[in-house]
């Protein structure tokens, strides 16, 4: 009797201490994330309608975000073998005059290797070290953290002028 | 603070076991009361675990080889001191990378105490506490990392050698049964904390020498002892 008491303690003692979660939360690449935003005071968050989002030099010239709507964020995956890559936005809505049709966001960054869970593995810390925008429709630009390690938080956010 | 809360609960479920121990009256033969069955020093018992071994021999790729010597006294504390050395060669399935740990030294100092102190049985029933200190040289090799939409890959990374030290605390339960005159065989179940292990580079530590995978608490030994005993004088009847 005494001794089924430990054993069944300890059993339970087992199942309650047993192994937790066993997934990655953080991203396996550098992903910065763009925020779009309505200058304001305060700004608010908005979306934007008919852009194409694509990187230069991508090998197969493949397009990001083609020709989508009700944007209101989006990634910009950074380059393992390079420190600077451009994404264009190009404003596919035919009312929009040649002027303004596109803006350029450009990344220049270090980074490191490093081994932080067994779950998530060997991945690449990336930090933002210079942030260039061109403004023929985007208004104002902010790079929010140098450092890109999470998929959930924005690095970037972007401000236009709010339509009337 | 939940790690915290979870060991008290532990101790709450584990304690009131030990406290229920019933007491017995021992009388010796010259017909007096005495407080223990056993004599003062039962003698030195030396183990090795033969867990690890084993579960090398059928594909584990981690593991520690390890010895331990404690002292007995009145059979029912019983210090104790274990070492050994650890190493690893790890490459989870599906993970892009491997894990080595050089062959490392760690060591740990504790107590067992039986709970079955006055029982004149073979063996013993025991909870334990260990504090363990290790000290690793590691690395992360073969490693691939992918960028998909540039469609960019690299293999063969590494992030270079370091070395770390690492202590924890145990709480054990374990089992010690005698086989043939000194001859024992037990096991015991153990949870572990981890306190802290420095990191002196990019890569956290994940397999520790003595104490496992830094993301699994529990662990298990399974081991082959023998124990140096006095010759016992003037045996007690309970």
């Amino acid at each position: 009797m005494y001794l089924s008491k430990i054993l069944i303690a300890f059993i339970i003692t087992l199942v309650f201490f047993s192994c937790g979660d066993k997934y990655c939360n953080e991203s396996g690449i550098g992903m910065p994330l763009v925020g779009v935003y309505a200058l304001g005071t305060p700004p608010v968050a908005a979306k934007i309608n008919s852009v194409t989002i694509y990187g230069v030099d991508q090998v197969k010239d493949s397009i990001l975000y083609n020709n989508v709507s009700d944007l209101g964020s989006f990634y910009t995956p950074l380059s393992i073998t390079r420190d600077m890559v451009k994404y264009v936005i190009r404003y596919d809505d035919p009312n929009v005059g040649m002027q303004f049709k596109y803006d350029t966001l450009t990344y220049t960054y270090s980074k490191q290797l490093e081994f932080e869970t067994p779950e998530c593995g060997a991945m690449y810390k990336f930090t933002i070290e210079e942030f260039k925008y061109t403004t023929h429709s985007i208004a104002y630009a902010e790079l929010v953290t140098p450092e890109v390690n999470n998929l959930e938080s924005q690095t970037v956010k972007i401000y236009y002028v709010a339509e009337d | 603070m939940l790690q915290k809360i979870k060991i008290i609960l532990f101790l709450l479920v584990i304690i009131p076991f030990g406290i229920q121990a019933k007491k017995n009256v021992i009388v010796n033969e010259q017909g007096d009361t005495v407080k223990y069955l056993h004599p003062k020093f039962n003698g030195i018992t030396l183990g090795v675990d033969l867990f690890s071994p084993v579960t090398n021999l059928i594909g584990q790729k981690y593991g520690n080889y390890e010895m331990s010597i404690d002292a007995g006294f009145y059979n029912r504390f019983y210090p104790v001191y274990e070492f050994g050395l650890s190493y690893a060669n790890e490459t989870p399935d599906g993970a892009k990378y491997t894990y080595k740990v050089s062959p490392s030294f760690y060591n740990r100092i504790g107590l067992n105490y039986n709970i079955l102190y006055n029982k004149d049985i073979p063996g013993l029933l025991f909870v334990g506490l260990r504090y363990g200190l290790s000290f690793a040289n590691y690395e992360v090799t073969n490693i691939t990392i992918s960028a998909p939409y540039w469609e960019e890959t690299l293999t063969n990374l590494s992030i270079p050698k370091t070395t770390s030290i690492a202590h924890w605390g145990e709480l054990l339960l374990g089992l010690q049964v005698k086989l043939y005159k000194g001859l024992m065989m037990g096991w015991s179940v153990r949870y572990k904390l981890l306190f802290a292990a420095s990191q002196k580079g990019d890569a956290k530590q994940w397999i520790i020498p003595g104490f496992g995978k830094s993301n699994n608490p529990l662990g298990f030994n399974f081991t082959i002892n023998y124990r140096f005993s006095p010759k016992e004088k003037n045996r007690v009847k309970e």
